[in-house]
């Protein structure tokens, strides 16, 4: 396989996931930490739904997608009452259950040994299995899954959505439903999150509940804060940056049993520059409208 | 609900403690369609903690309020706002990504671009409606912030961004309005607009129920006035009447038999 394809694959999923976490911790200003678990949901759901129920690829892929989405609307109504750190804290707990379930409901995940033998994606008769063939489905629901967050975005529910992360209780005096608003973010982003895992699935061909811990959750926070909260061409950038990084960093010839932790503490040194240097990311968060053109909504 | 005899909003016997403190020992007045009520006291006097319970973000302990007849007690604030009782807050709170005619454009109800399903699938031209976008004008146009339509609020005076507090609370379409402490901090030239700026959006019918330090401007301005004083109301009426209370003048210059 080569190894640009595998680079590209890998970018493409973290980007999705990316793409998803900013709807809500940028553009919403939440921090949920169980988007990664969703992402696990996903993926559990569309390749057993391929496995054991022996649903076409498109419609079990969908369905993890789908289930993801429900999972986070259960966990938004459930914590989206709290707020900031505890808000924080309770999804993460939602993502350490969700892990414990992918470890110990044996029956149905195998739990920590894994899926192995996970069929290639088939569609319409034609099966998927060069990493070239995979790269371009994945990037074509990127793609959908980018217009889609940046049009939410851009409209009157993301104007909302930023109102709410500005000032919740003047948003509440304005008469906006706060609770909604955060709720249908969470959902929307557990549905980007859910396909991602379902797509790291199809292409791993293994999944076991290590892909969608802790270390995944990090990461993709890292790469939304890289590229810039509330922008979405920079959470591919910043999903492309990390990933980028992750594999160059690879390459440098630490001994093999610093490879895992030298990577995390460069990467760390790295995060903590960006922080101090250009807090907002690399490419902030856009205005809403651009007062040159009036009465265009950007 | 009968438009003619019934008040606006009906406050009734409200009360509320913070742990030994009666913050409110069953306090009612009403406010009829129209008028400008003033709500006065001196610090500590219960003014915000009733504004608070009134616009939904504090449960009373007692008491029912009622707007147009309907109970409101209890309701949660953004559904308050929607069933026509919009309130300010004393430090203005616009709402910082956004720029001031965003922030008016926010505040409109109704809009299909504000669900995920309207925001994909409409034309961005149907997401706001023609008519909330007019509204918006006009208000830019009363207020005066024209000028300053397309700056972050970050930029705005403290006055403007009172003012913006103002028309952003219009937006919502209330039947009433309820500011708190519009005055505090103003220059006195954003002072005359914004009280010209209530007038009128009086005289468009709006009624105004506030809470203001400012005895020139709440004494000049309302139709009739309560005075509240550790919890309980001392007086209500007129202008002139309250003035010459002597409970009020002892609220506000000082009891000597009180420790």
């Amino acid at each position: 396989m080569s190894v640009f394809l595998h680079f590209l694959n890998t970018v493409l999923i973290f980007a999705l996931l990316a793409t998803g976490l900013n709807l809500v911790a940028g553009t919403g200003g939440m921090l949920n930490l169980s988007h990664a678990a969703l992402a696990g949901v996903g993926a559990y759901t569309a390749v057993l739904l391929v496995m054991k129920a022996q649903w076409p690829w498109l419609a079990a892929f969908l369905a993890g997608g789908l289930l993801a989405a429900i999972t986070g609307l259960v966990i938004g109504a459930v914590t989206l009452r709290l707020r900031g750190d505890y808000f924080a804290l309770a999804t993460l707990g939602f993502g350490v259950v969700a892990h414990a379930l992918f470890n110990n409901w044996i029956s149905l995940t195998r739990g920590p040994m894994g899926i192995p033998g996970v069929p290639a994606p088939s569609l319409l008769g034609l099966t998927l299995r060069s990493p070239a063939a995979q790269a371009a489905y994945i990037a074509v629901v990127l793609a959908l899954a980018f217009l889609t967050a940046r049009r939410l975005a851009r409209s009157p529910w993301g104007r909302a959505l930023r109102a709410i992360r500005d000032d919740q209780f003047a948003a509440l005096a304005l008469g906006k439903p706060a609770l909604r608003f955060k709720v249908e973010a969470i959902t929307i982003a557990g549905f980007f999150a859910g396909l991602a895992g379902a797509a790291q699935g199809f292409y791993i061909r293994f999944i076991d509940p290590q892909q969608f811990g802790l270390n995944l959750m990090i990461s993709i926070l890292v790469a939304v804060l890289f590229g810039g909260l509330g922008n979405y061409w920079g959470s591919l950038l910043g999903a492309l940056m990390y990933v980028g990084l992750q594999h160059a960093l690879s390459y440098i010839g630490l001994p093999p049993h610093l490879v895992g932790s030298g990577q995390q503490a460069i990467l760390s040194v790295i995060l903590l520059l960006l922080m101090i240097f250009r807090p907002k990311g690399l490419l902030p968060e856009p205005p809403l409208t651009r007062p040159a053109k009036a009465g265009e909504a950007g | 609900m009968t438009e003619g005899g019934r008040p606006l909003l009906e406050v009734d016997q409200v009360k509320k403690a913070f742990g030994g403190l009666q913050a409110l020992q069953g306090v009612s007045f009403t406010v009829p369609r129209g008028a400008i009520f003033g709500l006065i006291g001196p610090n500590g006097s219960g003014k915000s903690t009733l504004f608070n319970i009134i616009s939904g973000f504090y449960k009373a302990d007692g008491g029912r309020v009622l707007l147009e007849g309907r109970p409101i007690h209890g309701l949660a604030p953004d559904v308050v706002a929607r069933l026509g009782l919009v309130r300010t807050f004393q430090l203005a709170r616009p709402m910082k990504s956004l720029t001031v005619y965003e922030n008016l454009l926010l505040a409109a109800r109704r809009q299909p671009g504000e669900t995920p399903w309207g925001a994909l699938f409409l034309p961005q031209s149907r997401w706001t409606p023609p008519a909330a976008a007019a509204r918006a004008e006009e208000l830019l146009a009363l207020t005066g912030l024209d000028r300053v339509r397309h700056q972050s609020t970050a930029q705005l005076s403290f006055g403007q961004q009172k003012l913006l507090a103002l028309a952003a609370a219009v937006m919502v379409e209330p039947v009433i309005l309820l500011l708190d402490e519009p005055m505090a901090g103003v220059n006195p030239t954003l002072a005359r607009r914004l009280r010209e700026t209530i007038l009128t959006l009086r005289e468009q019918g709006l009624t105004f129920l506030i809470v203001e330090h400012d005895m020139e401007f709440i004494m000049g301005i309302s139709d009739y006035i309560c005075v509240l004083d550790h919890g309980v109301k001392i007086a209500e009426g007129t202008p002139v009447e309250v003035q010459q209370n002597q409970q009020v003048i002892d609220a506000y210059l000082g009891r000597a038999e009180i420790g």
